[in-house]
């Protein structure tokens, strides 16, 4: 199963560098990661588009390699909104929380080994297998009563 | 809401969609294919990648420093804006007339009063004697080795505060007792700073910094807890008006380091970009961090309202 160590590290060095707009590699995984960012407000807009621009109509004609995701980044106050992208289920060290973990972990208390989450941050988990993934914000499955792998956490 | 994404089945199927946030758009405009190509399909001109004066022999003309990258520089236009998408002689700030925007040249003086609120804060000033806080904390002989000998003084560390939100410390040397602390008190009144505190008694979130060898855990914590911390932490939290909190100091417990470490944590966020000197001066080390964020900041920065805060003070 993929990580999302290059979607943190290219996130980061992107709000570090103050950019307005960032492609990322197209996969579901990076699409679905981006669209919880969007919801929670990390990002203000997210694209289809491709190595060249951020135009959906050009993802169509796209062949595969040329395929990218264009996430517009925030700054306020002369800060960006995101400070940190952690990954935290490691190959070395995989971290997959029961349901009873993850309400855990959203009410302030450690849970196998995962430090709770703070204020205003955000930890997407994912959810089965095969053609059947689904990635959930932590207290999205919270309210579903699902667990799963703990990709990452992002603040 | 809740809502799963996708599955990637229904992913296929669904159409190349461009998923705003805010702002809604009819073109999206983004990087230009190439410096040469000038017009797209639809007939919509493209800026060139770059400067048309780059290109020219040096000392040709200077590149203009109004001109704006779409991708590099994160300025929200506003809408796709004219001066972008047409004329590359055409800078942002001419379309500034247009728009309702307006400039200020002279800021307002801190600290932003009105002239009834500046007289209430100078009859009661918001340190007073019926609420301020003084602990010395730190009293060490330091020696300075000279070619005639060894001077020694008195060096003190003073922490001072209201109990409500304001805090300071501030140190000075002496060779007597009252000037030293007269000195670093004031001294400490000097550098004073509020702070932004969740039902004015706690911090919002764990925080950590490590200053140092010093690194510094703070945990809120509920109402009628205490505080449950390093006794310098606890000094500069009293004066601060910090009436629940947790804290561990791991590494080293030089209490200097502490203090400032606390104090780095609880009041950071005033340095410039970049940590100056864009002429202003160097950025402080003390003002490096981002400090308390408040869930009010947090809601604007995100643009979103939070319903469940995630923790659970």
């Amino acid at each position: 199963m993929i990580l999302p160590y290059d979607l943190m590290a290219r996130l980061q060095n992107g709000f570090m560098a103050r950019l307005k707009r960032l492609p990322v590699p197209h996969t579901t995984q990076n699409l679905a990661i981006a669209s919880i960012m969007l919801r929670h407000g990390f990002l203000s807009n997210v694209t289809r588009g491709t190595v060249n621009s951020a135009d959906p109509d050009e993802w169509h004609a796209a062949p595969e390699p040329h395929r990218r995701i264009w996430v517009d980044l925030k700054y306020r106050d002369d800060l960006p909104v995101l400070s940190k992208a952690e990954v935290i289920s490691k190959p070395s060290k995989r971290v997959v929380l029961t349901p009873e973990d993850v309400r855990r972990i959203c009410s302030g208390q450690m849970a196998s080994f995962v430090k709770p989450l703070g204020m205003g941050e955000v930890a997407v988990i994912r959810e089965g297998g095969g053609s059947k993934i689904q990635w959930y914000e932590a207290r999205e499955a919270l309210e579903k009563g699902v667990g799963g792998e703990i990709l990452c956490r992002m603040r | 809401m809740l809502r799963t994404f996708l599955s990637s089945s229904q992913l296929s199927k669904a159409p190349a969609t461009c998923i705003r946030g805010a702002r809604l758009a009819s073109t999206s405009s983004g990087v230009p294919q190439t410096p040469n190509q000038e017009r797209t399909t639809q007939g919509r001109r493209r800026r060139p990648l770059f400067s048309k004066s780059l290109t020219q022999k040096p000392g040709a003309s200077y590149p203009r420093v109004t001109d704006v990258n779409p991708i590099l520089d994160a300025w929200d236009h506003g809408t796709e804006n004219a001066s972008l998408s047409q004329d590359p002689n055409r800078s942002l700030f001419d379309d500034a007339s247009d728009t309702d925007v307006t400039f200020l040249n002279d800021p307002p003086p801190f600290p932003f009063l009105s002239g009834e609120e500046e007289r209430d804060l100078k009859a009661r000033p918001l340190i007073n004697r019926s609420n301020q806080h003084t602990y010395v904390l730190l009293r060490k002989r330091v020696v300075h080795q000279t070619g005639k000998g060894k001077i020694s003084s008195m060096y003190y560390g003073v922490v001072v505060g209201n109990g409500a939100g304001i805090v300071g410390f501030g140190d000075a040397k002496s060779d007597d007792q009252a000037t030293g602390i007269q000195k670093a008190t004031a001294n400490a009144y000097k550098n004073c700073d509020s702070l932004d505190l969740f039902e004015g008694r706690t911090i919002w979130t764990d925080m950590r910094i490590k200053f140092g060898s010093t690194e510094l855990h703070l945990r809120p914590r509920p109402r009628g807890f205490g505080l449950m911390c390093n006794p310098y932490v606890h000094q500069v939290c009293k004066a601060a008006g910090i009436k629940d909190i947790s804290a561990k100091v791991h590494g080293s417990r030089n209490p200097m380091a502490v203090i400032k470490a606390t104090l780095m944590l609880l009041q950071s966020g005033g340095a410039p970009l970049g940590m100056g000197n864009g002429i202003g001066g160097k950025g402080r080390r003390e003002e490096k961090k981002v400090g308390i964020k408040s869930l009010q900041t947090l809601e604007r920065e995100r643009g979103r309202a939070f319903t469940d805060g995630g923790s659970w003070i």
